[in-house]
């Protein structure tokens, strides 16, 4: 295999460019290797099998067709077939390559990816979990331009358990962040951001690098929190939770969670998610679709970083 | 009712309007039917067609990463699959005008729908609650209504992480004649007006025409606790999530013909020219 990446923490290696994505500087021993072929749909009346209409997954397999751009097939943990159909462009196999497809060879390899931003003060790193549009990136991308803060990751995010301190960790393991067109701006305000590229023809959404910007060693997880909306007027509603509570929300911000059970998860979702929670404070905070941003970051500076 | 619905599992009854046209009154009234009760934050009917949350489940894509094109052309597909798990017959709230994918489908897979309630008010009257809605003007909803391209959910600058994905719902015409005149499924249709007027008998008169045995008594019953008025209340005392943060109230008058109060001759007369056609179509002029 020619090229070397290094992506959500696994080594990658396969014969083709994964477009902008920077090469491994050292790369080790192949986690997963991708591979060019041409693939079917799996045939039908398999035993515990899930079909849906795009795609087809067990414990063995995942498929997955992105019609008029790719067809993907995870087999066992380590290997991703990939076939790009005629007239598609690379950049949006990439797209959904880098959503779909990892997080479920990551979940095959019981690493789950969490719906947060990271963003490290100091030594401390702070999680903001949150579903589609509520800001994730915003927040981080703002904390970064003007806090100081130091932007880990900003959409999809892995938490490593260090056993030398017994804590959980979080390192820049998806080296760009992403920004929608309204937020661009940022990217030429925040330290170490390369110029960006649109992550699909005809989506206002940008990857910028950020591999100059990140901390350069894993960063002790400190906080969790929990973005919601509210329908207040303008009023942030904040608690702290705590027990096993914390363990029955936080769960609830994994990625493409609706597939931990047909793919054997569940068990070892749980222990992870229980084992992240332990060491760490949980806090919960819901803002209405009008809280500007400024007051939000005040408010997370007053009554969560501070 | 309950009953029949399960009977008629793995299909849906869409239940179609451009907004603020007696959509939710509908979705309130069969929660009573459904449980005898209305808790107006969690109305027990099916969702909204435009789900997100829905769309990202079935097909494990993030439908952020998909133009609305590809997003249509996978909706019909999305159903047919999301109905097969439902333990009932489903009744899906939509303000989607009835479209095509790129294929010259219907985003409405036609296999799976049992009837199309299509719940339409003057738009005189729409007017004036979907600017309260909105938050906005009089004129500039007047001049929305008339957008040929108009859409709901839609973001400014490709923005596309809103809850809903974007509704496309041409202008009000385009919308009432884009469901009235598709010959692919069965329109049940539902002046404001009338129901307003006969609620036991319009909303008895639906469910009967969707297939489903129900007793008059039972309907009143249900439209009692489905009364605007109480609604109202309710939202006063415990507000209403589907309410915008930047208005008042969701329930504000309810009433049929109080535009005559809020929209100038001026106003009146330009939605009258922009909409006559189907206007008088539909009994409104």
């Amino acid at each position: 295999m020619k090229y070397h990446y290094e992506v959500f923490g696994l080594q990658v290696s396969c014969s083709f460019k994964l477009g902008h994505y920077p090469p491994a500087p050292s790369p080790g021993a192949p986690d997963v290797v991708l591979i060019k072929k041409k693939l079917a749909r799996p045939v039908d009346g398999l035993d515990q099998t899930v079909y849906k209409p795009y795609s087809v997954y067990n414990q063995d397999f995942y498929y997955l067709e992105i019609s008029g751009i790719a067809r993907f097939l995870i087999q066992g943990k380590d290997t991703v077939y990939l076939e790009k159909m005629p007239g598609a462009k690379w950049n949006d196999v990439f797209a959904f390559l880098f959503d779909t497809i990892f997080t479920v060879l990551l979940m095959k390899n019981e690493i789950f990816v969490f719906h947060a931003s990271a963003v490290a003060f100091g030594r401390k790193a702070l999680l903001f979990c949150a579903g589609g549009g509520l800001g994730k990136s915003t927040l981080a991308a703002s904390l970064a331009a003007n806090r100081g803060a130091r932007i880990i990751e900003d959409d999809r995010c892995l938490l490593e358990f260090n056993k030398r301190s017994g804590n959980f960790q979080v390192r820049n393991q998806f080296p760009f962040i992403e920004l929608w067109k309204p937020q661009h701006g940022f990217a030429s305000r925040i330290k170490g951001v390369d110029k960006g590229y649109a992550i699909r023809t005809a989506i206002a959404k940008k990857r910028f690098p950020i591999h100059a910007h990140v901390p350069a060693r894993a960063v002790r997880l400190d906080k969790i929190v929990l973005v919601n909306m509210n329908q207040m007027e303008d009023k942030i509603e904040y608690d702290q939770i705590t027990g096993i509570e914390k363990v029955r929300v936080v769960k609830n911000y994994t990625h493409l969670d609706h597939m931990l059970k047909p793919l054997g998860k569940s068990t070892a979702h749980f222990k992870h998610i229980s084992q992240v929670v332990q060491g760490v404070e949980v806090h919960r905070v819901r803002k209405s679709r009008s809280t500007k941003l400024p007051k939000f970051i005040k408010f997370i500076e007053d009554e969560i970083i501070a | 009712m309950l009953e029949q619905l399960q009977e008629k599992k793995g299909k849906v009854v869409w239940m179609a309007s451009y907004p603020k046209s007696g959509n939710t009154w509908f979705r309130c009234f069969l929660a009573a039917m459904l449980t005898g009760k209305v808790n107006i934050n969690h109305i027990n009917t099916d969702g909204i067609f435009s789900s997100r949350h829905v769309f990202d489940q079935v097909t494990d894509v993030d439908s952020r990463l998909l133009t609305e094109e590809e997003v249509k052309l996978r909706m019909a597909d999305v159903y047919r699959y999301h109905l097969k798990f439902s333990p009932k017959m489903e009744f899906t709230k939509v303000h989607d005008a009835y479209t095509y994918d790129l294929d010259g489908q219907p985003i409405f897979p036609t296999d799976v729908t049992h009837k199309v309630i299509y719940l339409v008010r003057n738009p005189l009257d729409v007017v004036a609650s979907f600017a309260n809605h909105n938050s906005s003007t009089i004129d500039q909803t007047i001049r929305l209504m008339n957008k040929p391209n108009g859409y709901l959910a839609r973001q400014k600058n490709g923005l596309n992480i809103n809850n809903q994905l974007p509704q496309l719902m041409f202008d009000w015409s385009g919308h009432v004649r884009s469901w009235l005149d598709q010959k692919n499924v069965d329109v049940i249709l539902m002046r404001y007006e009338d129901t307003k007027k006969d609620p036991v008998g319009n909303f008895h008169r639906a469910l009967s025409e969707a297939g489903l045995k129900v007793t008059k008594k039972r309907v009143k019953e249900a439209v009692a606790l489905a009364k605007f008025d109480r609604l109202k209340k309710l939202e006063e005392e415990v507000g209403f999530r589907e309410k915008n943060i930047a208005v008042k109230a969701f329930f504000r008058s309810g009433k049929s013909g109080g535009y005559k109060d809020e929209l100038t001759s001026d106003q009146i007369k330009t939605v009258q020219k922009n909409h006559r056609r189907t206007m008088k179509r539909l009994g409104y002029l």
